[in-house]
């Protein structure tokens, strides 16, 4: 005996509809509001900030890669958005004003920073390869993701030896459910190495590894810092690599959905139809951003089989990928 | 015709040395009993590691010259005995039989006044699945089952919500699907699923969502103990089949293997306990360990009345 999804009678199917439009008026009800938060001078996440949610006095806390989620209880247009931390000044969003996913900038409070400039020292920070909420935005300059199978690494340059390598910023970019074709699912998680690498003055590519951190991501947070300034690292030359490292595992796994165009003949419960075989393809997280840039860009190498390879990438296509640097 | 002999290059393509010099070898699956065709049987190949469900109509073809090959094939269906064979024992035969082994029905024999909903999930935080081969592992599985732990024995399985992948097939709906559910005691001795608690069919062919739900209540399916198990079981027949690309490590290439839907998503909650188990082309039931520690169920939900 085989059986398929009860069919409805009338009353059966009045009160389903009731549920749908309550269901329906339950999921208008609820808001969610996600995004990341990052310092206005420097873009950098900022980990910590209280969010709150005014009235309904909901509250959250952004994580360590600056990241929020809070979804109201009950519909509120003129409901806002207060994000506070100690050294910025606290801003306030109107929900009205809020799209999918925010990046917020908060801004130093200077009266409250004086005393730290003061103890700053006379080091200069530059910012290698800088990039911009802006590059990491679908509706800005991301143009595709980057991803290998197994490692890549950019060039960069610091203006003189012996540079303090201070914190390195990734770019990463989630994919839109909604809006890409064909379809992927998305992936919050992500466990990946960095590595910072000396150059090889004969081959020209990565060399030895001066430093290597693993990186575990459990949001969607999109501009990824990673603070190195605890561990004191000093890059000998002034060409050094930062590269990533994919770990192939099942927490880093996605899928995506490719177009065969493939037509077979299917059969089921003695129907026969035809049907276009669709294909998975699946990957692993993290992907980069690679935006659009007027900028020379940097020299990427990606490995393949344990061996360094030169990646021709578009001249105009640069990688989320920078380096702050102290001298 | 076509269908099934194509479906059986899938499953002897180890063999297969030129599909139109191959003798093609006919078989029909009926019970033992009332020799009518026994339907959706799923027949695998144990070394070579092939299996497909047939029809309706129990036929199957195996391609080749049966008497020379060394492989066992099993064939298994609800509610009948599984048989394991050799697979040169089928040069000379084309009818297998199978023995009718029906679950009786469950016998209600209290009034329900409440219900609790087990394993709630947010659909909207699942970031992972299982069904597909993948670079790490191949899924060499006839079923997925979610262990469950219902308020008091005697408890009715009353309804059941499965979440699965499903890409909006190039606009034009989401992807066909049929699979089955499949309803467990627990065995005293492994803790994993045991003793089948229904013999009724209850197949879910719905494309239209990516979360599907049924009503059971009809079909009383009691829980003895509390502890009980959902199992889906994967029907490998071109309804549901499709490919998957992953990249082959030892071969350095992307590969691309047969892939069957659904894909079932896993449970956004983490915990120390597992609750998840498989059913191997073995016919083992194992621990599904493939995404510990961080997936430890699968997004199933039941809602049970007791």
């Amino acid at each position: 005996m085989y059986t398929d999804i009860p069919v409805m009678n009338y009353r059966t199917l009045c009160i389903a509809v009731w549920l749908l439009l309550s269901t329906a008026l339950q999921l208008r009800a609820q808001n969610t509001y996600e995004g990341q938060v990052i310092d206005k001078t420097t873009e950098i996440a900022i980990p910590n900030v209280t969010v709150v949610l005014q009235k309904t006095n909901q509250a959250t806390k952004t994580s360590e890669q600056g990241y929020f989620k809070i979804t109201a209880d009950a519909v509120s247009e003129n409901d806002t958005l207060v994000f506070s931390y100690v050294g910025y000044k606290t801003l306030k969003l109107g929900v009205k004003n809020s799209g999918q996913q925010l990046f917020v900038t908060l801004e130093p409070d200077i009266t409250q920073l004086k005393e730290v400039e003061i103890n700053a020292g006379k080091a200069q920070d530059k910012v290698l390869n800088k990039f911009s909420w802006v590059d990491l935005s679908e509706e800005g300059n991301n143009k595709m993701f980057i991803q290998t199978h197994e490692a890549l690494a950019r060039l960069f340059e610091a203006p003189q030896t012996n540079s303090r390598l201070i914190n390195i910023k990734i770019g990463r970019r989630q994919i839109n459910w909604e809006k890409l074709r064909p379809e992927a699912t998305e992936s919050k998680y992500a466990r990946f190495f960095v590595h910072v690498y000396a150059i090889d003055s004969t081959t020209r590519h990565p060399g030895q590894i001066l430093l290597t951190k693993e990186l575990v991501l459990l949001d969607k947070a999109k501009m990824i810092t990673l603070d190195l300034s605890k561990e004191h690292l000093i890059i000998p030359g002034r060409e050094f690599f930062i590269g990533i490292e994919w770990i192939n595992n099942p927490f880093n796994e996605t899928v995506q959905m490719l177009v065969t165009n493939i037509k077979e003949r299917a059969r089921l419960n003695g129907r026969v139809y035809d049907q276009t075989l669709s294909a998975y393809w699946i990957s692993y997280q993290p992907f980069l951003v690679g935006y659009s840039t007027n900028n020379p860009r940097g020299v990427i190498w990606y490995k393949k089989e344990d061996k360094w390879m030169i990646w021709n990438l578009e001249p105009d296509l640069e990688i989320a990928l920078s380096a702050t640097i102290r001298y | 015709m076509k269908l099934k002999i194509l479906f059986t290059l899938l499953i002897c393509s180890f063999a297969l040395q030129g599909f139109a010099q191959q003798k093609l070898n006919t078989f029909y699956i009926i019970d033992s009993s009332t020799k009518k065709a026994t339907p959706f049987v799923s027949v695998t190949i144990l070394r070579a590691r092939l299996s497909i469900t047939t029809e309706k109509d129990g036929i199957f073809i195996i391609p080749g010259d049966l008497a020379t090959m060394r492989d066992t094939v099993v064939f298994a269906a609800q509610n009948y005995d599984q048989l394991k064979i050799p697979i040169n024992s089928l040069a000379y035969r084309d009818t297998i039989q199978l023995t009718r082994n029906e679950i009786a029905a469950g016998v209600v024999s209290q009034k329900y006044t409440t219900d609790t909903l087990l394993n709630d999930f947010d659909k909207n935080e699942i970031w992972h699945y299982a069904g597909f081969d993948t670079e790490t592992a191949n899924f060499d599985y006839y079923q997925l089952a979610q262990k469950f732990e219902a308020p008091k024995t005697g408890a009715r399985v009353e309804k059941v919500k499965v979440a699965r992948l499903a890409f909006n097939d190039q606009g034009e709906g989401y992807e066909r699907v049929a699979y089955r559910l499949r309803f467990y005691d627990v065995d005293p001795n492994t803790l994993g699923p045991g003793k089948e608690l229904t013999g009724k069919t209850i197949e879910i062919s719905n494309g239209e969502d990516r979360q599907s739900g049924v009503s059971l209540s009809k079909y009383n399916i009691i829980i003895p103990q509390k502890s009980f198990f959902v199992a889906i079981e994967w029907l490998r027949s071109s309804h549901n089949l499709g490919h998957v690309i992953s990249y082959d490590k030892k071969r350095k290439v992307e590969v691309s293997h047969d892939n069957y839907r659904p894909a079932i998503g896993i449970a956004p909650k983490t915990g120390k306990t597992l609750n998840m188990w498989a059913l191997n082309f073995k016919h083992q039931w194992q621990p599904y360990t493939y995404f510990m520690p961080f997936g430890t169920d699968l997004a199933i939900k039941a809602t049970v009345e007791y």
